[in-house]
């Protein structure tokens, strides 16, 4: 019975410190949800999953609607009646778009911290593709993305923690924000900003990845961000 | 056969083990996916990703209603050209190519004297309004549409190349409650103009006009 006893202190002090370890090494290297805050991570991807098949339903529902609209229309006004809402949606961003433009792409440093170093510089922060987007507005870019999100007229980027948020959606690094429009006056704009210059700083002085690519053809696609359209009026 | 009571209390050990190794490396890979984050962030998405998740919902309820519509063989073409005009018109409200009207939030900025803001806190200001469900917005009456750029020019803000002085009229048509907490969050726009002694304003306007405009 002694020898029963011994093996079970011994058992549990085994468990013990396993977890403790565990836990010990999660604590310390990351900022993360406790043990019982499983719940809340799976929840979060099950929505994010809800989330992505809702969008996919709203977007086949508004081609089947479109297409069903074109079989309606078989006169030429209704035609350009159709024509023009569309192009009022491309403008919106809600509908896709196609043409040469530019890509500026960031990512986080790949330089290892040492003991003293701001991790702020080191990393993209959501605010830089905010005043990025608002210099190629300036460049008159006439779409934007960022990397599949499309940037509407009622857009936000925000972050939780370390995650971007574009339109609520998360997106990782590396960042590609992708202008249509005249690239050469989109990048001669860039270049010229101020904060753009400040972001060739950080590259070299602590190796944030800036670049900019022109391309002769970018595809943007639609956004998937909610506008309705009965909560406001128009002004006579 | 007798089983030694030390074999079942090892059994026991090794499934309590197992159990925790399956949690662990459950846990492990939930967190290689949604990234390293603490549970108030991952609160915070969670509700950004069920207001998604609403709307959604709620648009593809509208999305169903049009295709029924649609599918009516009695379908007029005065009323189809009819119901395409509404919605153009909407569009072009939401643009900045006619004014819109609505429920919204009439917010005052008042640096003191002498105090430059910068442009960055225009732009984070604009942004956490479109977060908020803003449809439109105008600062100093100039409507900002979907291309519309926030420029420094020397001391002064431009909207589009469009000089803009203090103080600052921010009107913004959209839910008010939510464009309020957005801008009172802790580390919010309130806060940050709290600490840099600029003086805030805001009141709600029942039926509030943003004329035309900010389409370059």
């Amino acid at each position: 019975m002694k020898h029963l006893l011994k093996s079970y202190i011994v058992f549990s002090l085994l468990v013990g410190l396993l977890i403790g370890i565990t836990a010990k090494n999660y604590a310390f290297t990351v900022d993360l949800p406790a043990m019982g805050d499983m719940g809340i991570l799976m929840l979060w991807k099950d929505t994010e999953k809800e989330v992505k098949d809702l969008e996919n339903n709203s977007t086949n529902l508004k081609d089947k609607i479109q297409q069903m609209e074109a079989e309606i229309a078989l006169d030429q006004e209704v035609l350009n009646l159709l024509k023009s809402r569309d192009d009022l949606k491309i403008e919106i961003g809600l509908g896709s778009i196609a043409g040469p433009g530019l890509i500026v792409t960031l990512d986080d440093s790949p330089i290892r911290l040492r003991e003293g170093d701001d991790p702020s510089f080191y990393i993209i922060h959501e605010s830089y593709l905010r005043y990025l987007i608002n210099i190629l507005k300036e460049g008159q870019a006439r779409g934007i993305a960022v990397n599949s999100e499309r940037i509407q007229i009622n857009s936000d980027i925000s972050c939780v923690g370390k995650v971007i948020l574009v339109n609520g959606k998360r997106i990782a690094p590396p960042y590609d924000i992708k202008a249509i429009g005249d690239p050469e006056l989109m990048a001669k704009v860039l270049k010229q900003s101020s904060f753009f210059r400040l972001l060739e700083n950080y590259k070299t002085l602590f190796g944030l990845q800036v670049s900019l690519k022109v391309s002769p053809y970018l595809e943007l696609p639609q956004g998937t961000g909610v506008i309705d359209l009965e909560s406001f009026g128009v002004a006579p | 056969m007798k089983i030694k009571p030390g074999i079942w209390i090892a059994f026991s050990f090794l499934i309590i083990v197992v159990l925790l190794v399956l949690q662990f490396k459950t846990r492990e890979s939930l967190l290689r996916e949604v990234g390293p984050t603490s549970t108030r962030e991952a609160i915070t998405y969670l509700r950004t990703l069920n207001e998604k998740k609403e709307s959604l919902l709620k648009e593809i309820e509208k999305l169903d209603l049009r295709i029924l519509e649609l599918n009516e063989v009695s379908i007029q073409k005065e009323d189809f050209e009819k119901s395409l005009n509404q919605e153009i018109s909407k569009w072009e409200a939401l643009l900045g190519l006619k004014g819109i009207t609505g429920t919204g939030l009439v917010i005052t900025i008042i640096p003191q004297k002498n105090q430059i803001l910068s442009v960055e806190t225009f732009i984070d200001l604009v942004n956490d309004l479109w977060g908020g469900g803003a449809l439109a917005i105008s600062i100093n009456k100039s409507r900002l549409g979907w291309n519309s750029f926030l420029y420094q020019s020397g001391t002064q803000l431009s909207i589009s190349g469009r000089l803009i002085d203090s103080p600052y009229l921010i009107e913004v048509i959209g839910p008010v409650e939510v464009l309020e907490s957005v801008l009172k969050i802790p580390g919010g726009f309130e806060e940050k103009m709290l600490i840099q002694g600029v003086e805030l304003e805001m009141s709600v306007n029942n039926k509030l006009i943003i004329a035309a405009g900010g389409i370059q």
